[in-house]
């Protein structure tokens, strides 16, 4: 696999610029590098899904054409994204058969493509019913079959953008199993990697793109150092530990007790949850995804009613009161999926920080019409609070990169917050974008607000939060204090504890 | 999108192709094209009375269109307007013929109570939907029919009109002395409501809370309830603006230019207007530009037989090209814009840079649903035509 000179451009921005690369065959290559380095664009063009401005793609020393997916595909390169790309509406073996390109219209048997698949799935070692559909499974199962699926077999290349970023710490090590084992068969391996560890962990050798350019070509992962990859990375910077030092314990200021709630389909429902957060104190919430996060966030939120329990506020009950009634006493929620649930991505970027309060931006106090201007003026100033950096505040909100349109989030959430719920800030963000979120959150703990924070990254959490709680099974089942240990909070996380 | 002349010319481009494309038909099945070409300027803007008759159709598609524009914008898939404005004109016609009282009272309240039915009429499509769960486009579709039958049985029943005959059912006629403006009059008040029309709805849905609370929930429900937005007051308040103004469209029908309501023969605006709100892609003022273009049409359909021996279903043919091309284009232009977007690297594919893909469901929600659905509105008008 080699590619020469690949430039891509987006209007102005230059996300890949004169890259070459040759990729030696077999084995695990990492491609590493900051949020808007490339990497993504670079994979997305290796792999004939985006158009190169300049530059030519060879596999196997067969020339692909630009932009032709179904070419790269049949010369053996296939891609996993870094979000499932199966349609959520199929069953399993509906999805799988769907990938099989076809020359005809075919009739098929229910049966006959469950029992393939079905066999198919276990012959790579995953045990799923294929009749359950795709949007009722687990992140790490959909992505397992993704990369079981995308398998081009001996010979072939297997690009994966990002897949460690949807995982929790076990999910990934046995990503990394199927990975070695896809290796193993012939497969030459590409993945694009955000932390050093896990490079360590799976690749054999590593790359470096920083804004768009390749600043090391691919190099045995033995040969290089941790140092000298983040200064190749970002420069010079290393991650600190923003965790303010002490806090005041003044009692309990975001409270839940003893919640009780209904399934929901994709998360585990709450039994018997007790968690207390104190003003100014920063709590991680670890734990395997898909054991209650995502519901105890929910009814946190005021976005699901518990069937037993109550939540209340600096003292106050607010089991009952809806949503819009706890963000007016100061509730705010960076919910878990910034596309999805953070933004609205075709809206200019003062829509995003300012619709949901729009009364307080009235031209007439008594009447409920806009003063468009101030809007604009108050978006402005609270983005470049944040730091986020734009061209226009009327760009539309999926214009922005991962790390700014986080900071749009939490420039919208955390001024005049009174409490704070962050689930999973920092999701794929780089070192510079996950660094300003802590930062964040971090100053709002120093002004006294209690601070819950969801992550899957447990090196994060630890370096970052007064105290840990782990969730497993809907519950609490673990509580712990610093100095804390990985092996502890691993052992809380999968219940391999005595 | 920031109008331009280059933006205007982009968006002419599927006009001027839909003309081109149905004069070749007209040409090669041996009909006059240069006739056809005079007696449509004649029926717009030049003929006797084709002003007013252009004026007189655009009116009720501007307020219609723009009710089913904020329909569209909160992602209310609202296609009552029809029956929603024949509830109106009911409604209307009822307190015209059995209320007496000064001129100006009986407008009034014939007016005010035409748009409270065509609310109520709205909402109880939108009270299904957001509580109940139903599909607004099978509710209000449902409720057009319904309308139908309850103006067939009114018009045939207690507001018979006793000199109409055949096919069609029709009420009285209203006293003349209540009509603000006749068949062929140009109504300054009519226009002046219009253009406050046109006023309030800018003011409503740019410049208020619940203008841009309606955009937002209806481009990401999801984000708009994350942020604690009172989704199901912004969803049904949708439904009340629409049934609103299909109401009101019902009583300047009647106070105006219609003087009654007949089954079977009115062209249906209601349909009509979902056309105008999709090609003005659901903003004021493309909604109101292009209510001025179908009106214009509508007017030129109507002249046309007494000029040119083309059936009035070849202008249809006409209206339906326009309405299919400008869609494409729309379709063609989001999905170029996708593909172009810069950040897109740091999504992936899910989100927005394979258009193929589009998992999320703003994407297609926002933009593609409507336009992807609409071809078929088009045909269903010209079909309840002819």
């Amino acid at each position: 696999m080699s590619c020469e000179d690949i430039t891509v451009r987006f209007g102005a921005l230059t996300a890949v610029s004169g890259v070459s690369l040759r990729f030696p065959q077999g084995g695990i290559h990492a491609v590493v590098g900051q949020n808007g380095a490339g990497k993504t664009t670079l994979a997305r063009t290796l792999a004939g899904l985006q158009f190169q401005d300049r530059g030519a793609v060879e596999i196997n020393g067969i020339p692909v054409p630009p932009g032709n997916q179904r070419a790269a595909r049949d010369a053996g390169v296939d891609m996993v994204h870094q979000h499932a790309s199966v349609v959520p509406n199929l069953t399993v073996a509906e999805a799988l058969e769907l990938w099989v390109p076809r020359s005809a219209v075919g009739v098929y048997r229910r049966r006959s493509i469950e029992q393939r698949w079905s066999s198919y799935l276990l012959n790579h070692d995953i045990t799923v019913d294929v009749r359950r559909r795709i949007r009722d499974l687990p992140v790490e199962i959909v992505q397992s079959i993704e990369i079981a699926r995308s398998n081009p077999g001996p010979g072939g290349l297997l690009i994966l953008d990002e897949p460690t970023s949807v995982l929790a710490p076990g999910q990934i090590e046995s990503l990394f199993d199927q990975l070695r084992a896809t290796a193993a068969a012939g497969v030459t391996v590409i993945v694009v990697l955000h932390k050093l560890a896990e490079v360590r962990r799976a690749a054999d050798t590593v790359s470096v793109l920083r804004n768009g350019r390749l600043v090391l070509k691919p190099t045995p992962v033995e040969s290089v150092d941790d140092m000298s990859l983040s200064e190749l990375i970002v420069g010079t910077e290393q991650r600190p530990s923003l965790r303010p030092a002490t806090f005041v314990a003044t009692g309990d200021a975001l409270v839940a007790e003893r919640l009780q709630t209904t399934g929901s389909g994709n998360d585990a429902p709450l039994r018997d949850l007790s968690l207390a957060v104190k003003a100014g104190e920063i709590v991680g919430v670890a734990g395997v995804a898909g054991n209650g996060q995502h519901t105890l966030v929910e009814v946190l939120a005021g976005l699901r009613r518990p069937t037993a329990g109550h939540v209340t506020m600096f003292g106050a009950d607010i089991t009952q009161a809806s949503a819009s009634e706890r963000r007016s006493s100061g509730l705010r929620v960076v919910p878990f999926d910034r596309n999805v649930d953070g933004v609205s991505r075709d809206l200019p970027l003062w829509q995003n920080v300012t619709t949901w309060e729009a009364d307080r931006y009235r031209r007439w106090p008594r009447l409920p019409f806009l003063a468009i201007n101030r809007m604009r003026r108050a978006a402005r100033d609270r983005l470049k609070r944040f730091g986020v950096t734009y061209s226009s505040i009327e760009q539309p909100a999926k214009s922005l990169s991962g790390g700014n349109l986080q900071r749009l989030i939490l420039a919208r959430e955390i001024p005049n917050a009174a409490a704070l719920i962050a689930a999973h800030p920092t999701r794929g963000l780089d070192i510079g974008g996950t660094r300003s979120v802590w930062e964040s959150l971090s100053n709002l703990a120093t002004a006294q607000v209690p601070v819950l924070v969801f992550s899957s990254d447990l090196e994060e959490i630890m370096d970052n939060s007064h105290r840990v709680v782990v969730m497993r099974g809907g519950r609490i089942t673990g509580e712990f204090h610093p100095p804390f240990s990985r092996s502890d909070l691993g052992r809380a996380m999968t219940g391999a504890f005595s | 999108m920031k109008p331009s002349p280059v933006t205007a010319l982009t968006r002419s481009v599927p006009v001027i192709a839909a003309f081109g494309l149905a004069f070749l038909l007209f040409a090669a099945t041996g009909f006059d094209a240069g006739g056809i070409v005079t007696g449509i300027v004649e029926g717009v803007l030049t003929g006797p009375g084709a002003l007013s008759n252009t004026i007189r159709w655009t009116v009720p598609l501007v307020l219609i269109g723009l009710g089913i524009a904020a329909s569209l914008r909160g992602g209310e898939f609202n296609i009552g307007a029809q029956g929603q404005m024949l509830v109106g004109s009911l409604t209307a016609v009822w307190v015209a013929l059995e209320w007496s009282g000064p001129v100006p009272v009986v407008i009034l309240v014939g007016t005010l109570l035409a748009v409270a039915a065509g609310a109520v009429w709205s909402a109880v499509a939108g009270v299904l939907k957001v509580y109940l769960g139903a599909d607004e486009v099978i509710v209000t579709l449902m409720l057009n029919f319904i309308a139908l039958q309850i103006i067939h049985w009114a018009a045939t029943g207690p507001l018979k009109d006793l000199a109409t005959s055949g096919d069609s059912a029709s009420t009285p006629r209203i006293d003349p002395a209540l009509r603000v403006q006749k068949s062929g009059e140009i109504s300054i008040e009519v226009l002046i409501l219009t253009a406050l029309v046109v006023i309030a709805v800018w003011a409503l849905l740019e410049r208020s809370e619940l203008g841009l609370q309606i955009r937002y929930a209806g481009t990401n429900p999801d984000a708009a309830r994350w942020q604690g937005m009172a989704m199901n007051r912004i969803r049904i308040s949708t439904y009340l603006i629409a049934g609103t103004l299909a109401g009101l469209a019902g009583a300047v029908e009647v106070f105006g230019p219609a003087g009654r309501v007949v089954t079977g023969s009115t062209p249906t605006l209601g349909f009509s207007a979902l056309v105008v709100a999709t090609v003005g892609a659901f903003g004021i003022s493309g909604t109101v530009a292009a209510a001025v273009f179908f009106g214009g049409l509508q007017a030129a359909i109507l002249y046309l037989p007494i000029v040119s021996d083309l059936p009035t279903s070849g202008l249809r043919i006409i209206e339906g090209l326009v309405a299919m091309l400008i869609t494409a284009q729309l379709a063609s232009m989001i999905r170029r814009q996708r593909r172009r977007e810069p950040g897109q690297q740091e999504l992936g594919p899910s989100a927005n840079a394979n258009p193929d893909q589009a998992l999320h469901p703003q994407d297609s929600g926002s933009a593609q649903e409507p336009d992807d659905r609409h071809p078929a509105n088009a045909d269903r008008h010209t079909e309840t035509q002819n």
